[in-house]
């Protein structure tokens, strides 16, 4: 599987998805619209298996001393632990666990899978926090000149910011999201999106050194994963800031933006095994032997 | 010339940017001017420039990519 057979796909699916939405909404209301947006979220967890895969054969081409080894192993893990809490969230999602109208009524267990494992989010945000600075110590250890500009310190604060506006839109939460089955959530998504600026923070980093490559195959694997990033930490703006007045459209917004995230993570893994491409590398080879001088 | 090439064949992988600042970067290593850089010089500078080349290929991507810039040397030098 090429990038380009993913990206081309991804990219109508960009364009469709709204459209799937909005004719659901229209036509079914808003038991329709619920409907595509679950398909949305059990389409965007395919997606995140895919690049789990492809994100594991991308480790294997580093070996136990390279600095890339760790970058990738961290990645790995994030993507294991994301998986985990999404099937999780299928399982809701899709009633295949009974839960009570009340969670607090609920067994100690049920308890702990509804509200507990919920962190395992945050859990594998963090693991990519740590794979974010690996990267960028991978650059620093390059000995090249990778810096950050002035401007990026504004948009840094900037992407910090995110946490602080969720926060004052804090009582908009717990109303809206794929389910909602206890008061707890609010919480966590303010825990998550604490993290998801960090995430996002270390994304710009990475994007000011990926920009400073002038172009090339590896700053086209960290652009796409700062784009996922991006995303993860949107998504929960997206929820705060407008579930209230526009509930259907900051579900779909926020589910969105983690299809997104998931082609991003697919795409990024993919293009880190194309950076040294068999076919191209050879003619390329080849171009360069009848014009190098003796 | 050779440098010239060279930053063309780098340049899809590592971008031009740093395909340029690396040269640079191993050339004062090795104490010659990039515009200078000959066929001949090729293999050790492959070989010098393998474990930055590792940060980003992995080991074994930065192999290939250092066998080929000897091979062009190599190439060249037959010829």
């Amino acid at each position: 599987m090429r990038s380009r057979h993913i990206l081309i796909p991804f990219v109508v699916s960009l364009v469709l998805a709204p459209l799937a939405s909005a004719l659901a909404w229209t036509t079914g209301g808003a038991s329709s619209g619920n409907s595509v947006l679950k398909w949305l979220f059990a389409a965007t967890v395919l997606i995140e298996i895919l690049a789990l895969i492809e994100a594991t054969a991308a480790r294997k081409l580093f070996s136990p001393t390279d600095p890339g080894y760790l970058t990738w192993t961290l990645i790995v893990s994030f993507l294991v632990v994301r998986l985990i809490a999404e099937l999780r969230l299928i399982t809701l999602t899709f009633d295949f666990v009974q839960v009570p109208p009340d969670i607090n009524t609920a067994s100690t267990g049920l308890f702990f899978y509804v509200v507990w494992l919920r962190y395992l989010y945050t859990l594998s945000d963090v693991l990519f926090v740590g794979a974010l600075a690996a990267a960028i110590r991978s650059y620093k250890m390059t000995g090249l000149k990778f810096g950050l500009m002035r401007r990026d310190a504004f948009y840094i604060l900037l992407v910090l910011a995110v946490p602080s506006i969720t926060y004052l839109y804090r009582s908009n939460l717990g109303s809206a999201g794929l389910i909602n089955l206890d008061n707890y959530i609010a919480t966590y998504r303010l825990v998550a999106v604490l993290v998801g600026g960090a995430i996002a923070a270390l994304c710009l980093v990475v994007r000011r050194y990926a920009s400073q490559m002038g172009g090339g195959a590896i700053a086209r694997v960290w652009n796409a994963v700062v784009i996922a990033g991006i995303a993860r930490d949107a998504s929960f703006l997206t929820l705060a800031m407008i579930s209230r007045p526009w509930r259907g459209v900051a579900e779909f917004g926020e589910q969105y933006l983690l299809w997104v995230f998931a082609g991003c993570w697919l795409l990024a893994a993919r293009y880190q095994q194309e950076v040294v491409p068999t076919a191209r590398k050879s003619s390329v080879l080849a171009q360069t032997q009848t014009t190098v001088p003796g | 010339m050779v440098h010239r090439t060279l930053t063309q064949y780098l340049s899809p992988m590592l971008g031009e940017a740093t395909a340029v600042n690396l040269l640079k970067h191993y050339c004062v290593r090795m104490k010659i001017n990039p515009e200078d850089i000959t066929a001949t010089d090729l293999p050790d500078l492959a070989t010098s420039m393998r474990p930055m080349l590792a940060v980003w290929l992995g080991s074994a991507g930065a192999a290939r990519v250092s066998e080929e810039i000897a091979q062009m040397g190599r190439g060249a030098a037959v010829k």
